[in-house]
């Protein structure tokens, strides 16, 4: 049986920390114990194994998944812990948030009522035909206020298509990731649109901005995901719903 | 081991800069993958596990003390959530045992394959807790120090820890026939 003192010494060579008189003790020892050769032996090829393995390359989807996360996306948005933690912690916020939040419930159920079931001059004149659901829906806007890109992204729905269209704002975040690398993706079930280049402003029809439009009347309720990419990274998440479904 | 860079990219983190948290994900990405494939065997627990970790830390960058080095805390998270997933593992699966997943880590050639895969099995021959100790020394390159902070032990008994699982390791490389 070995010593401590051996143990130490073995390991210690092999860890290349031996000083030049615990390399001669260690030899002194070694001649004397054949257990200490083999152990010696049986370490350095172990040893020797571990340190040849090779580091695997991680998958590909790894990072996306992690900066993609709404983990990542909803501490980012402003609600990061520390914030949220004092927000929670002060009685008089929580109940102004509550308050705020019931009012603008309200307003939204308010707001949806009128879409279902109030109808505008202009959807019954010269017609006593019902008018195509997309004809009612009023336009939506989606504010995107992130560190790569800035800008306002509104949604036109029609009787046959749905026209979007993103505006940059005029003082873009600074910085070699910013507009230029960035691209707004709007999906409608399988077909997706790419805006993208908004470091060059444009025109598009019918006023500034970048617009394309989705083929197909926009049904009640129907969600539109929306995702700005960086680099061809996911950055942040997020969806327009049409109006007029529960 | 590198880690210049690393205060600065949790400092600018900390403000909200998300490209900073990028750097340190394309930074820490692959040796904590590795860590936690060598922890589990499984690629995609291994990853699961990664994801996980690097969640954490931006979750609790706030917690984070700058006097300790940052890759000291990352691996800290990753040896620990490697540790969880095994106990997740012991309560849902039943014991496989060597047939488990074997699509370990790019060992090139064959003779490499059977060698890394017959080291790979002789690690999981050991407890977690001596797994974790070869893992940080011979696949992060830890010292003995790091080791301490990673695991919050005493140096010593990090030290004796090592040499016990390498005695470990090193008889069930040779049970195994790897060497």
């Amino acid at each position: 049986m070995l010593d401590e003192k051996c143990l130490e010494l073995l390991h210690a060579e092999i860890d290349g920390e031996l000083s030049a008189a615990a390399r001669a003790e260690l030899s002194r020892r070694l001649l004397v114990s054949a257990e200490a050769r083999a152990l010696r032996e049986d370490l350095r090829r172990a040893c020797a194994e571990l340190d040849r393995l090779p580091m695997a390359e991680p998958p590909a989807e790894l990072r996306q998944h992690i900066l993609g996360s709404p983990r990542v996306a909803i501490a980012r948005n402003g609600t990061a812990r520390t914030g949220g933690r004092w927000f929670r912690a002060v009685p008089v916020m929580r109940y102004a948030a509550v308050f705020v939040g019931g009012l603008l419930v309200s307003a939204l159920a308010f707001e949806a009522s009128r879409g279902l079931t109030g109808r505008g001059v202009e959807d019954v004149a010269g017609t006593m035909a019902s008018a195509p659901v997309a004809s009612r829906m009023a336009a939506g806007t989606l504010r995107v206020d992130l560190p790569e890109l800035r800008g306002t992204l509104s949604f036109q729905p029609s009787a046959r298509e749905l026209l979007v269209r993103f505006e940059p704002d005029a003082a873009q975040p600074a910085g070699a990731h910013s507009a230029g690398s960035t691209e707004v993706v709007v999906a409608r079930g399988e077909r997706e649109v790419h805006l993208k280049g908004f470091a060059a402003p444009q025109q598009a029809e019918g006023g500034p901005g970048f617009a394309v439009t989705l083929p197909g009347p926009v049904a009640e309720g129907e969600v539109v995901a929306v995702r700005i990419l960086a680099s061809g990274v996911l950055v942040h998440e997020d969806q327009w719903r049409a109006p007029g479904a529960g | 081991m590198l880690e210049d860079g690393d205060g600065i990219l949790v400092q600018r983190c900390r403000g909200g800069d998300r490209r900073a948290f990028e750097a340190l994900v394309l930074r820490y990405q692959k040796p904590v993958f590795n860590a936690a494939l060598r922890m589990l065997r499984n690629p995609e627990d291994a990853r699961d596990v990664a994801q996980t970790v690097f969640l954490k830390v931006y979750e609790h960058l706030a917690d984070y003390d700058p006097n300790f080095r940052f890759y000291s805390w990352i691996y800290r998270i990753a040896v620990n959530e490697s540790i969880n997933m095994l106990g997740r593992r012991r309560h849902h699966e039943p014991i496989v045992g060597d047939e488990a997943d074997d699509s370990v880590g790019p060992e090139g050639n064959v003779d490499g394959q059977q060698v890394g895969l017959g080291i790979q099995r002789a690690l999981m021959t050991l407890k977690p807790d001596y797994r974790s100790v070869i893992v940080l020394r011979h696949l992060l390159d830890c010292s003995y120090q790091d080791m301490a902070e990673i695991l919050d032990l005493p140096e010593k008994t990090v030290k004796s820890r090592l040499f016990a699982a390498r005695q470990l390791l090193a008889e069930a490389l040779r049970r195994g026939g790897v060497t």
